[in-house]
C-alpha cells in the first residue's frame, strides 16, 4: 500500500487517492485545433519506465496536484498542488 | 422481485441508539449546525469571529463553536447555536452552503478510542501533526474525524450514516472480544 | 515403538493439562502447550498425510512454518480451517483434525495405488495427456483425486475477522535471539517497537538449542526481555506471521488466536523493519527421501527439548555440515541409538560421546514401506533405523526482504542465498543474514539497530560453547538412482526437474510453472533451493545464474476472512440510503438498488408488475408523491460561478436569470454525454447542479479538477450539499392544488413560478426549494427541505393528498412516466458513444460560439458521420407485448444480418394502453415512421419508428 503525500494534507493512504491523468497534457481550446493535435489530446499517452509525472486528486479534501514518481520502485519524488504549493 | 430491503439493517432510532463495549460508547450527536466554507478563511475568521484554521485529522476541537480543516481552502464549521451568516457567496471571498442535515455526527468516548481508531483508518491518530484536514477515509468511506474534548467525533454523509454504523457495531464486537 | 513421550522435561508443555483430540477419528493424547505434530509424534503416528499427487504416504517432516506434508483440516472445537499446518497449530480439547488428501485415513488411503503409476505420470503428464477430446471431460476426476484439504461449505462465520491498523517506529519479524536483541536494543534507543513471532512461545532456537545469554540459561533470558518489553509498553505478537511486505514498507500481520477467534489482520507502517525471520533447514537427496520418520534433524531437537518427545529410538541422523552434532548428542543422550553419517570427512570432532559417527559417507537410498525401516550408504552399507534425521543446510528466510525487491547475494560458504544491497528502512539481522555463532547473531542484531538513534543497552553477550556454519554442499545430482524427492508438497522429484530441463524449461520460473516445485501452501520453503541448485547441475550454471524466483506475499497461507476483515455481509460494498427509507418501509415500499442508493422500487405487497402499472397510470390521472432525495445537489458558488458552468455544459447556462432552471447535458472531453441536468440559479453568484442520481461524486470530481486546472482556485467553490436536504416530487394534474394545501408561504400561480423556475417557501419554520421541473412530463414541483425535517412534510404531503387520491410512487414508475415522455436516462437510453447531437440536442453544437468541455469533439469525422445511431421512439402494434431491452434493430445488407442499433428502454405504458421503447437506431432521426425489424434471441419481431415522446407531445399537461 503506498503512501502519497497530499501537498495539503502529508502523507495518506494511496487508497484515497485517485488517478488523474498524466501531468503536462494541456487542452488545446478552439473548434479549429487540428485533428491531431485534438487525438493527441484525448488519447496519446507516454506510459514511462522509470520516473512519470502524473496529476493526482486527494479525494478526501479534493485537491489536484501534480505527482512525479518512479513507475518502478513506487518512489516518490515530488509532490505539487496546482496552485503551486509543495507537499512539505 | 426481491425486496432489497431485507439485505439492509433499518436504521435505529439516532435519539435513542448507543452501541457500547468496554472502554467504549457511541452515539448520535443531534442538532448541530454545520456549514460548508470555502475561499478566503482568513475574510471567514473576520466576518464570523471563528478561527480560519480549523483542526486538523485527530485534531483538538472545544467549545461550542469551532471548525474542522477540510481542504486547502474549505472548512465545516460547527457550533451548537445558529450561524448568523447567510448561504452563498459573500463579497468578502468566501462562499457558505449550509450542510446541518448532510453531515450525520456521531460521538465516541472511552479509554478504547485509539483502539477504536485503528480500526477505521491507516492514519496515525498519535502523530502530533497527524494532516492538516480533517477529512479522511474511515471504515472504507470519506469522513471528518477529530477529537472534541475528551471525546472523538465522526462526521458522515448522512446517507452512509447506517452504514458505518453497522460497521462500529461490528468493530465494537471484535473489541469486545479482542 | 519408535517415537514416544519421555517422563521428564520438555520446557513448552504442562503435564497438568491433558488434553484429548482426535486425528482421523481415533483418539489423541497430549498436553497443553503441545502442536497437533508434536501430540501426534508422542501417540507415534508417522503417517500424518497422503501427498498431493501419488498419494504417497507422508510423516512429519518440521517444527514449524516450512512444513510441507503435516497439514491437516481442523474442526471440532475450533472454527473448521482446511490446510493447517499440524506443525504450528496448538493442540487443544475436542479439536477434530483430519489429514489432507486421503480417501478415508492417511493410514489407509483408497487411493494409494497412485503411486504404482507413478513412472507414466511425471511433470507435465496431465498438460500432455488430457488434451484430446477435451480436458473438461477428464478435469472433475482428476481435480477430485488431487489436491489438498476441503473447505467446510456449510460453515458461516459468527462475526467477521478484525483487522487493525498499526505504527510502531520498528517492527521485528522474529522473536528469536536475533529478534529479541534487535527489539531490546530498539526499545533502549527509545523506539517504538512491534515483535511479532509465529510461534505459539518467543524464543526461537533458544527454546531448544543449548545456550547461555548474559550470563543466564537462554529460557530465563527470553522471558526476562519479553516481559521487559511487554512492561515498557511495547507490543508482542506471538502466534502472528508477518506475511508480506507492500509498497512503502507497509507489512501484513496475520494473527491467530489460541481461543479458536477468527485471525486479525494487521496492517503495521513502521519506520524500520528488522528482519530477523531465521533459517530453514533442507532435506538431502537420497532416494526415498520422503518416507514417514525422514525428518528435519532441528526439528527432532526441537520436539525433544520442547514437548519431551524423542522421535525414535534407532536413529541415523545425515548431514552435510555442523549442526546436526548437537542434534546428535541431544537425542542420544535422551536415550536413542545414533549413528551420525556426515558427507564430509574434515571438521568437527572425530568423536561423539555415545554416538557412531560415520565421515564421508552419505545416504543413497531409504527403505520401508509405510515407514521408514532402514537406510543405504553410498558404499553400500545397510543401517537399521525407525528414524532418520536430515540436515542439508540452512536456507535463510528472506522471502519478506525479497518480497520488498531486496536484491540477494549468493554465498558460497553457507551455500545459500543471504540478503543482498540493504533496501531503504529494512535490515536483516541473525540467520536470516547468514550468521550462525549467537555471538555473531547479537553482533548482526546490534548492526540493524545502530542506525536507529543511540541505544543506551550494550548487545546480549552468549557465553558457552558456539554454533558454527561449516557445509559442505549436497545437492541433488542429475542421473542420480531411485526416487530422490525435491518437493514434498507437489510431489516433484529430480526426474522430474530433469524431464523439465531435456524439455528446455531452464528458467527457474519456467521449471516451477512445468513441475508445480515450490507451489501450494508451502511455497517450496524446503525444496525451492535444492531445486534450482539441480537445474544449476543439470544445465552447467551456477546456482546464482539460475537464481530464485519471484518472492511474493503471502509467506504462509492467510485466511481471506482476514483480508476481508468487515467489508463481508452489507458492509462489503454500502448504498446510501434514503431520510424517509424508514417511513417508506412502513409503507410497505419494496427495495431496490439504483445507482449506489436503496430506493423504493414500487409500493405494497402485490403483484409487481400490477402494482408499478397502478402507480404509473394513476399518477397521470390525479397526483403523485415521488421520494427524489438522492438527486444530486452540488453548489457552484463564486464570482466567475456563471463562466465556469457554461465551461463545463454543453448548453450556455449563465444567460439563465436568477430563480430560473435549465436543463443541459455535460460532456466529456471526447463529447460524448456523461450526464444530464438541472441547472438551478439562485443568485448572480450561486448555481445547483441537480446531476443524476449516481453521477454525484463523478461530477463533483470534475467540477472540482477544471476549477483547480483551469479557473484558478478563487474563480469559484464547490460544495457538494446532496445530502443536506431531502426532494419531495409532487406531479401530476393536481399537483398545484395539492401544494396549496401545504401551505408554504410562497405564491404557487403560474405567473410567480412558471415552468422551469424556483422559489423559496418555508414549511414548520425551515426553509423549503421548490423547483418547477419535470420528469413526468405533467405539472411537478421538487420541494427540497432540510432532510431531518423532511418526515412530516411528507406526512402532510400525503394526508393531503388523499382527497386527491394522490398515489406514492416508486422509481419503477416514474420510469414508465418518463419513458412515455421519451425523457432518457444517461448510461441506459446513451452508451460511450452518444453524442449530444444523436439526442437531437444540436443548438449548443451549432450556434455556440465560446469554449465547453468535449466542444472539438463535436466536429471530428466521427461526429459528423452521416449514419449515427440516434434517439428514437419505437412502437408496436397494440396489443403486442413490450420489446426486449437490448433487442437489436436488424437489417439485411449484401444477405448478411446487420445491427442498426437497438432498444433502451421499454414498458408497457397504462395511460396509452400499449407499449412503449426508446432506442438508438442508425439516422434514425430521419427514419420516423419507418418499420424495422427487432430481433431478441433468435425471434423477430415488427417496431416502427417514433419520435422519443409518445404521450403528450405538444406538451400542454406540463401547463395543465
Amino acid at each position: 500500500m503506498q503512501l502519497f503525500p497530499c501537498p495539503f494534507c502529508g502523507p495518506r493512504d494511496e487508497t484515497e487517492f485517485h488517478y488523474g491523468g498524466d501531468a503536462g497534457n494541456v487542452r488545446p481550446d478552439g473548434t479549429e485545433v487540428p485533428t491531431e493535435r485534438w487525438a493527441e489530446y484525448l488519447y496519446l499517452r507516454t506510459n514511462p519506465k522509470g520516473t512519470a509525472r502524473e496529476v493526482w486528486v486527494h479525494m478526501t479534501c479534493s485537491e489536484f496536484f501534480v505527482m512525479e514518481r518512479d513507475t518502478v520502485t513506487h518512489k516518490v519524488l515530488s509532490s505539487t498542488a496546482l496552485g503551486g504549493e509543495h507537499a512539505a | 422481485m426481491r425486496n432489497l430491503a431485507e439485505k439492509w439493517s433499518i436504521a435505529p432510532d439516532w435519539q435513542a441508539a448507543v452501541i457500547e463495549a468496554p472502554g467504549l460508547t457511541i452515539r448520535t450527536v443531534i442538532g448541530l449546525n454545520q456549514v460548508l466554507v470555502s475561499g478566503d478563511l482568513d475574510a471567514w475568521a473576520r466576518v464570523s469571529g471563528l478561527s480560519g484554521d480549523g483542526v486538523g485529522a485527530f485534531g483538538m476541537a472545544r467549545g461550542d463553536r469551532y471548525a474542522a480543516r477540510l481542504a486547502r481552502d474549505r472548512l465545516l464549521a460547527v457550533s451548537k447555536a445558529p450561524f448568523a451568516v447567510a448561504a452563498g457567496w459573500h463579497a468578502e471571498g468566501f462562499a457558505v452552503t449550509a450542510i446541518s442535515a448532510g453531515l450525520h455526527v456521531f460521538e465516541i468516548e472511552g479509554t478504547a478510542i485509539d483502539a477504536f481508531v485503528a480500526r477505521g483508518t491507516t492514519l496515525d491518530p498519535r502523530q502530533a501533526s497527524a494532516s492538516a484536514s480533517a477529512a479522511l477515509s474511515f471504515a472504507g468511506i470519506s469522513a471528518i474525524v477529530y477529537r472534541h474534548e475528551d471525546r472523538l467525533r465522526i462526521h458522515v454523509d448522512r446517507g452512509l450514516a447506517a452504514y458505518l454504523w453497522t460497521w462500529m457495531e461490528a468493530a465494537a464486537g471484535n473489541l469486545s472480544a479482542g | 515403538m519408535t517415537a514416544s513421550r519421555l517422563a521428564t522435561s520438555g520446557g513448552f508443555i504442562d503435564r497438568s493439562r491433558p488434553i484429548r483430540f482426535s486425528f482421523d477419528g481415533k483418539t489423541v493424547h497430549g498436553f497443553a502447550g503441545d502442536t497437533i505434530a508434536s501430540a501426534l509424534l508422542a501417540n507415534d503416528v508417522a503417517i500424518v498425510g497422503r501427498s498431493f499427487k501419488y498419494h504417497r504416504p507422508r510423516g512429519i517432516w518440521g517444527a514449524g512454518v516450512e512444513e510441507p506434508n503435516a497439514l491437516v483440516d481442523i474442526g471440532g472445537s475450533t472454527p473448521p480451517t482446511p490446510n493447517t499446518r499440524a506443525t504450528t497449530e496448538p493442540a487443544r480439547d475436542g479439536l477434530e483434525a483430519k489429514s489432507v488428501n486421503a480417501s478415508q485415513s492417511a493410514l489407509a488411503d483408497r487411493n494409494a495405488f497412485m503411486d504404482r503409476f507413478s513412472r507414466f505420470i511425471p511433470a507435465a503428464f496431465y498438460y500432455k495427456t488430457f488434451m484430446w477430446p477435451d480436458w473438461h471431460m477428464f478435469e472433475p476426476r482428476i481435480r477430485a483425486m488431487a489436491g489438498l484439504g476441503k473447505v467446510d461449505k456449510d460453515w458461516t462465520s459468527a462475526g467477521s475477522a478484525d483487522q487493525i491498523n498499526h505504527h510502531c517506529d520498528v517492527l521485528v519479524v522474529g522473536a528469536g535471539p536475533a529478534g529479541l536483541a534487535a527489539a531490546r536494543l530498539a526499545a533502549a534507543a527509545g523506539q517504538s517497537v512491534v515483535l511479532v513471532d509465529d510461534q505459539v512461545r518467543p524464543g526461537g532456537s533458544l527454546g531448544h538449542r543449548d545456550s547461555e545469554v548474559d550470563g543466564k540459561p537462554a529460557k530465563n533470558w527470553v522471558d526476562e526481555t519479553v516481559a521487559g518489553l511487554a512492561a515498557a509498553g511495547h507490543l508482542i505478537l506471538p502466534s502472528t506471521t508477518a506475511f508480506g511486505i507492500y509498497d512503502h514498507n507497509l507489512v501484513g500481520l496475520n494473527q491467530r488466536h489460541p481461543d479458536g477467534r477468527q485471525d486479525t489482520l494487521w496492517r503495521v507502517r513502521p519506520r524500520h523493519i528488522v528482519l530477523a525471520t531465521g533459517a530453514i533447514e533442507r532435506p538431502l537427496p537420497f532416494a526415498n527421501n520422503d518416507l514417514p520418520g525422514i525428518m528435519s534433524a532441528d526439528a527432532a531437537l526441537s520436539y525433544l527439548k520442547r514437548h519431551a518427545v524423542l522421535v525414535g529410538r534407532r536413529i541415523v541422523v545425515a548431514t552435510n555440515n555442523d549442526s546436526a552434532y548437537e542434534v546428535s548428542e541431544a537425542i542420544s543422550q535422551a536415550g536413542a541409538e545414533v549413528t551420525l553419517v556426515d558427507i564430509r570427512r574434515e571438521g568437527m570432532p572425530a568423536t561423539l560421546a555415545n554416538v557412531r559417527l560415520l565421515k564421508g559417507r552419505s545416504l543413497a537410498s531409504a527403505s520401508g514401506k509405510l515407514r521408514v525401516d532402514g537406510v543405504t550408504l553410498d558404499d553400500g552399507t545397510r543401517l537399521d533405523a525407525d528414524c532418520v534425521l536430515v540436515s542439508g543446510g540452512w536456507t535463510p528466510t528472506i522471502h519478506l526482504f525479497g518480497q520488498a525487491k531486496g536484491k540477494l547475494a549468493w554465498s558460497e560458504a553457507r551455500a545459500a542465498f543471504l540478503p543482498g544491497d540493504p533496501v531503504d528502512g529494512i535490515s536483516v539481522a541473525g540467520a536470516a543474514a547468514g550468521t550462525v555463532s549467537l555471538k555473531d547473531v547479537f553482533a548482526s542484531s546490534a548492526k540493524a539497530v545502530a542506525s536507529l538513534g543511540h541505544t543506551k543497552a550494550a548487545a546480549p553477550r552468549s557465553s558457552g560453547p558456539e554454533a558454527t556454519a561449516g557445509i559442505s554442499p549436497a545437492w541433488p545430482m542429475p542421473g542420480s538412482k531411485g526416487r530422490i524427492w525435491i518437493d514434498y508438497q507437489n510431489d516433484v522429484t529430480a526426474k522430474d526437474v530433469e524431464l523439465a530441463a531435456r524439455e528446455n524449461f531452464v528458467s527457474v520460473e519456467h521449471l516451477k510453472r512445468y513441475t508445480t516445485l515450490g507451489m501450494a501452501t508451502d511455497q517450496g520453503k524446503t525444496s525451492n533451493l535444492p531445486g534450482l541448485a539441480l537445474m544449476a547441475g543439470i544445465t552447467g550454471r551456477t546456482v546464482p545464474e539460475v537464481g530464485t524466483t519471484t518472492y511474493r506475499p503471502p509467506f504462509t497461507p492467510v485466511p481471506l476472512a482476514s483480508f476481508a476483515g468487515a467489508r463481508v455481509g452489507e458492509l462489503m460494498a454500502p448504498v446510501r440510503r434514503l431520510p424517509l427509507e424508514n417511513v417508506h418501509r412502513g409503507d410497505g415500499a419494496v427495495f431496490q438498488e439504483y445507482g449506489g442508493w436503496l430506493r423504493p422500487a414500487y409500493y405494497g405487497n402485490g403483484d409487481a408488475e400490477r402494482s408499478i402499472q397502478d402507480e404509473a397510470r394513476r399518477a397521470r390521472q390525479s397526483v403523485a408523491l415521488f421520494d427524489g432525495s438522492t438527486l444530486g445537489k452540488i453548489e457552484v458558488i463564486g464570482p466567475q460561478a456563471g463562466e465556469f458552468v457554461d465551461f463545463l455544459c454543453y448548453n450556455t447556462m449563465s444567460t439563465l436569470k436568477p430563480g430560473r432552471c435549465r436543463y443541459g447535458f455535460m460532456l466529456s472531453e471526447n463529447g460524448v454525454v456523461f450526464d444530464d441536468g438541472v441547472l438551478v440559479r439562485l443568485d448572480e453568484h450561486r448555481f445547483v447542479v441537480s446531476c443524476s442520481s449516481s453521477h454525484v461524486a463523478a461530477v463533483h470530481a470534475r467540477l472540482e479538477e477544471w476549477r483547480q486546472d483551469r479557473f484558478g482556485r478563487g474563480a469559484v467553490y464547490i460544495h457538494n450539499a446532496t445530502s443536506d436536504m431531502a426532494t419531495l416530487t409532487v406531479s401530476g394534474p393536481n399537483a398545484r392544488k395539492l401544494l396549496e394545501a401545504l401551505d408554504l408561504g410562497t405564491s404557487l400561480d403560474d405567473a410567480d413560478l412558471p415552468h422551469m423556475a424556483v422559489s423559496h417557501g418555508t414549511y414548520a419554520g425551515d426553509e423549503v426549494r421548490i423547483a418547477r421541473v419535470s420528469f413526468t412530463g405533467d405539472r411537478s414541483y421538487e420541494v427540497s427541505i432540510r432532510a431531518d425535517r423532511a418526515e412530516p412534510l411528507w406526512a402532510h404531503m400525503r394526508k393531503a393528498g388523499q382527497v386527491f387520491d394522490a398515489v406514492v410512487i416508486g422509481l419503477e414508475a416514474l420510469m414508465i412516466l418518463r419513458a412515455e415522455k421519451g425523457f432518457i436516462v444517461i448510461g441506459k437510453d446513451t452508451d460511450g458513444t452518444t453524442l449530444p447531437h444523436d439526442l437531437g440536442v444540436d443548438g449548443p453544437r451549432t450556434k455556440r460560439k465560446t469554449e465547453f468541455v468535449g466542444r472539438r469533439s463535436m466536429f471530428t469525422e466521427e461526429a459528423s458521420r452521416d449514419n449515427r445511431m440516434q434517439l428514437v421512439g419505437l412502437t408496436v402494434p397494440q396489443g403486442e407485448a413490450p420489446l426486449a431491452t437490448g433487442a437489436h434493430g436488424i437489417e439485411r445488407r449484401d444477405g448478411k444480418l446487420k445491427s442498426l442499433g437497438f432498444v433502451t428502454s421499454s414498458y408497457q405504458s397504462p395511460t396509452l394502453g400499449r407499449a412503449v421503447a426508446l432506442g438508438l437506431i442508425e439516422r434514425g432521426a430521419a427514419r420516423h415512421g419507418e418499420t424495422i425489424e427487432i430481433q431478441h434471441l433468435g425471434k423477430v419481431r415488427k417496431a416502427t419508428i417514433a419520435a422519443p415522446c409518445a404521450f403528450d407531445p405538444a406538451g400542454d399537461r406540463l401547463h395543465a
